[in-house]
Parts: structure tokens; sequence; C-alpha cells
């Protein structure tokens, strides 16, 4: 083991997170090596001083009642359901009619109950939506993973031109980043970040729309993913293909070589404006993706 | 009728859950700021697991479900103040502290009285630093260095593999570290070097 490779696993091997072969190969190096012997006491020392310097916070003792109580008293009304329910105590045919007799609800569900499992069955024969296709699935994850990220970004700005700048210098080959142009007072571009998606490295773009709806805009160059088999809609000259996924619909298109996904809880309608209106936009500034041409 | 039965498993696993109450309180202090929205939170996170609890396996890790609603509350309640973006601009920059405590010296030696010690650093040095983290990254230490979560829980808790949290973590900490390091300068814990450096 090289100093290097002990060095990039000092964490896992301070978190305890490595098997017992590489751990035990790490811990010979250590024992060898003055240097990463050092550094190693160190971070482990850091992680400790973290953890006893961190002030605790403690629950005041009232709102620990509180909750506590609260639960009890939740629990307190089932357990009188419960009693109720297991009162009877006669032949079974007794049972039966005091339960319809308690409960009328009962004697409706019965009734009800042959024809709405005849109706499902029915709707599972024939009207059952057919399962999200693999892509639309993807997407619709990434989107609920950003969404759940806390706004964190690589970039935040509401310039397009600087984020495409950003994923040229994140990225040292000539990736064509159109990202897009909202309409300000609708759509704003709150950052973007790098991101996978369908095994290939994407370009992540955040907008939000009227303060309250955010969009994922998924973009992968040079992709040669077939998505002529979703459902489609035309829009402003262009096939929109969706799907939906996790409460998500989601749009995709191709421009060329390049495939966008557009995610959001947006109906598929808003999301079809929202794609219409940053391509518009694209379409008429004739966009130069990468190293700008000198006037 | 097993419904008794049921009741008193779930009794048995709020029972257990209640004995989290603690860290949860901690964590949702870290992530908000103020004691009264972490009591809320707290208590909405308990309501909730009583609420789901029929959906909680059995056999899965408690602590770590705990921490998925708790924190699930906490991006809901604080939607707006989440939408704030946050910009990580580490840029990849690479930083230890350990390689600039011990840059002009041959080798670091706890024992040796004229070298820092991190056991200098304070109290407050360690809330601030925490404290000025992003919420992302905030949250990921907080799970591994103070909640003692393991890659496994924190995963399953953010949502993300575990590559991912690796990768977090590690940024967490250099970012971290960073901020330690700006403190120790600042604060003149480093002998000799207070303001000739950057
Ligand atoms: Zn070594
Ligand atoms: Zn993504």
């Amino acid at each position: 083991m090289t100093c290097k490779e002990a060095n990039e696993r000092i964490y896992e091997y301070l978190d305890c997170e490595l098997g017992k072969d590489i751990y035990s190969e790490i811990k010979i190096h250590l024992d060898l090596c003055r240097k990463c012997c050092n550094k190693f006491e160190f971070e482990q020392s850091l992680k400790k001083v973290i953890r006893d310097k961190s002030q605790t916070y403690k629950i005041s003792e009232t709102v620990r009642q509180r909750i506590v109580k609260q639960l009890t008293e939740v629990h307190g009304e089932r357990s009188g359901i419960k009693q109720q329910t297991g009162e009877s105590n006669g032949t079974k045919r007794h049972k039966v009619i005091q339960l319809f007799a308690k409960r009328p609800a009962y004697l409706i569900a019965a009734a009800v109950i042959p024809f709405l499992v005849s109706g499902l069955a029915v709707y599972f024969a024939f009207f059952r939506p057919t399962p999200p296709s693999p892509i639309i699935r993807e997407v619709a994850e990434c989107h609920d993973q950003h969404i759940h990220d806390m706004g964190v970004f690589d970039f935040v700005s509401p310039d397009r031109n600087g984020m495409s700048r950003k994923f040229n210098e994140l990225r040292n080959f000539n990736f064509a980043v159109a990202v897009p142009e909202p309409n300000e007072y609708e759509t704003r571009l709150l950052g973007c970040k790098d991101c996978y998606l369908a095994g290939r490295k994407s370009v992540h773009v955040e907008l939000e729309k009227r303060m309250n709806m955010r969009f994922s805009l998924e973009i992968i160059d040079g992709s040669e993913m077939n998505i002529n088999n979703l459902k489609k809609e035309f829009s402003g000259g262009r096939a929109y293909h969706f799907g939906r996924h996790k409460d998500y619909n989601v749009l995709l298109w191709k421009d060329g070589n390049t495939l966008y996904a557009l995610t959001s809880e947006a109906q598929k309608k808003e999301l079809i404006h929202v794609a219409d209106e940053t391509m518009q936009m694209r379409r008429f500034r004739d966009f130069q993706p990468f190293f700008p041409k000198e006037k | 009728m097993s419904f008794g039965k049921a009741d008193e498993k779930t009794r048995d696993l709020e029972i257990l859950a209640l004995e989290y109450m603690d860290a949860l309180f901690n964590f949702a202090m870290r992530m908000s700021g103020n004691r009264e929205d972490a009591e809320d939170l707290v208590q909405d996170t308990y309501l909730k697991m009583h609420r789901f609890l029929h959906t909680f396996e059995e056999g899965s890790n408690l602590k770590a479900w705990l921490f998925k609603i708790l924190r699930n509350t906490f991006i809901n309640k604080y939607r707006k103040k989440m939408r704030e973006p946050q910009e990580i601009n580490d840029n990849n920059e690479e930083f230890s502290l350990y390689d600039r405590i011990t840059a002009d010296k041959d080798e670091y030696d706890p024992l040796n009285k004229s070298s820092f010690n991190v056991e200098e650093f304070l109290e407050d040095d360690v809330k601030y630093a925490l404290d000025n983290l992003p919420l992302a990254f905030r949250e990921i230490v907080c799970y591994s260095d103070l909640e003692g979560l393991s890659y496994e829980e924190i995963s399953e808790v953010i949502g993300c593999p575990i590559g991912t949290v690796k990768s977090r973590l590690f940024r967490s900490r250099r970012l971290l570290q960073k901020f330690l390091w700006s403190y120790a300068k600042k604060k003149g814990y480093l002998k000799g070097k207070k303001g000739d450096i950057e």
C-alpha cells in the first residue's frame, strides 16, 4: 500500500467503514509510515474535537412531556375502537348481525364491495396505465433528488451565459450546454450543477416558476437514447415526449444530438409552455454555446 | 383479532423512538437555528411517525427512519428558505488543515508545544464553523460526526447512493477545515503566524 492509497481512504478508515482486509492493510501502513500516521492521528483528533466541542442541545422537559402526552392520546383513541369491536360474545351468527347493527356502514360496504372489486378488475384488465419507461423513471428520480437537495448548486446565477461558461470550465471538453433563457417575469434560473443521468454526465439546470414551482432541466449531450416509443405531443413545431412517475410530469425532447428532460410537479401543459419558452429564445438568439466568437 | 398485538408492537416501537428525542432535537437545532422551530420539528416528526409507523419495515433502522422524517419535515416546512440557492464554491480545490499547519514544519508533532494543537479550538469556533456550512453540508457532518450514523444510514436518510455520501462528506469536511483554519488565523492560535498568511 502506498501513502496515496492510504490517504484516499482516510475518512473511510476513521469512520470505520472499511472491510477487515483493507482496514488491516492500512493499519500496517500506518505502523510503518510516520508521515501518514501523523496525518491520520490529526484527522482523528479533529473529528473528536468537532464532536466533543459541539454544544448539545436538550429539549425542554415541557415539550418532551407534551409530545409523550400527544402520542398517548392518539393511542387512546385507537384502543377505544378496539374495545368496541372486541366486545360481542355470542354465537358466530350473532356476532355478525351485531356488527352490522352497530355499524350500518359495514352493511353498505358489504353491498358495494363486489361492484368495486369487479370495477377494479375491469380497470386493471383494460385501463391500467402502462408503467413508466426506465428513462421517465430515472429522470423523475433525479428531479426528486434535486428538490430534496437543500438548494445546493455548483453555480448560482440567473445568467445563462455564466452557466455555460461554468460548464466549459468544469469539463475539459467542448460540451455545448444550451442553457435556456427563461422569461424573467414568469420563470427564472436558479442555478446549475453536475449530474449523472442514464449512465451519462448531464448538466442540471434548475428553474423556478412563480416563486413556488421548481423545474429540473437535465441536458445530456450526445445521447443515443431512443425516446420515440413514448407518448408524444406537438407544440411549436417540436415533438415533446412525456411520461409520469412519482407525481412528477416528465417532458423529453431532442435537439440534434442533445437530449433535454424537463421535470416538475406542474401539469404537462405548463411544462410544454416552459419548454417552448426556453427553446424559442434559443432559436432566435443564434445560440453560441462555447468559446464565443469575436466580433 | 390480532389488532391488540399489532397495537402493542407499534406502542413498543414508539417508546423506543422516544429515546431519540434528544438526538433529533439537537439535529433540528443545528438545521433551524432556533429553539421554537426545532421543537415544532421534533413534535411534527413524532406525529408523522405515529401516522406512518405501519409503513415502517420491521428490522430496518429506526433512528435513520426518524431522521429521514425530520429531514423531510424540515425541507417541506422551510421550502421558502431552501429556495434561496446556495452555491458550493469550493471548485474542488484541495485543502487540508493538517497540510496548512505543517506547511513550514518538517513534521507535525502533537506533543510539541510550539505547534498548533486542534484541542485549542473552542466550542465557539466549532459552532461557527458548523453554522457557516451550507445546509446540505452541515447536515452530513452532523449525521456522521455528531450522531455517528454510518454511511449506509446516511444514504438512507438523504436518499442518495453511498458514493454520493462519501464525496459530500469529503467536501463538507474540507470546507469545515477551511473555516477552522481561518478562525485559527484570526484568533492567533497559530503561533507566530497571525496575519502573515493570505
Ligand atoms: Zn504513508
Ligand atoms: Zn439531475
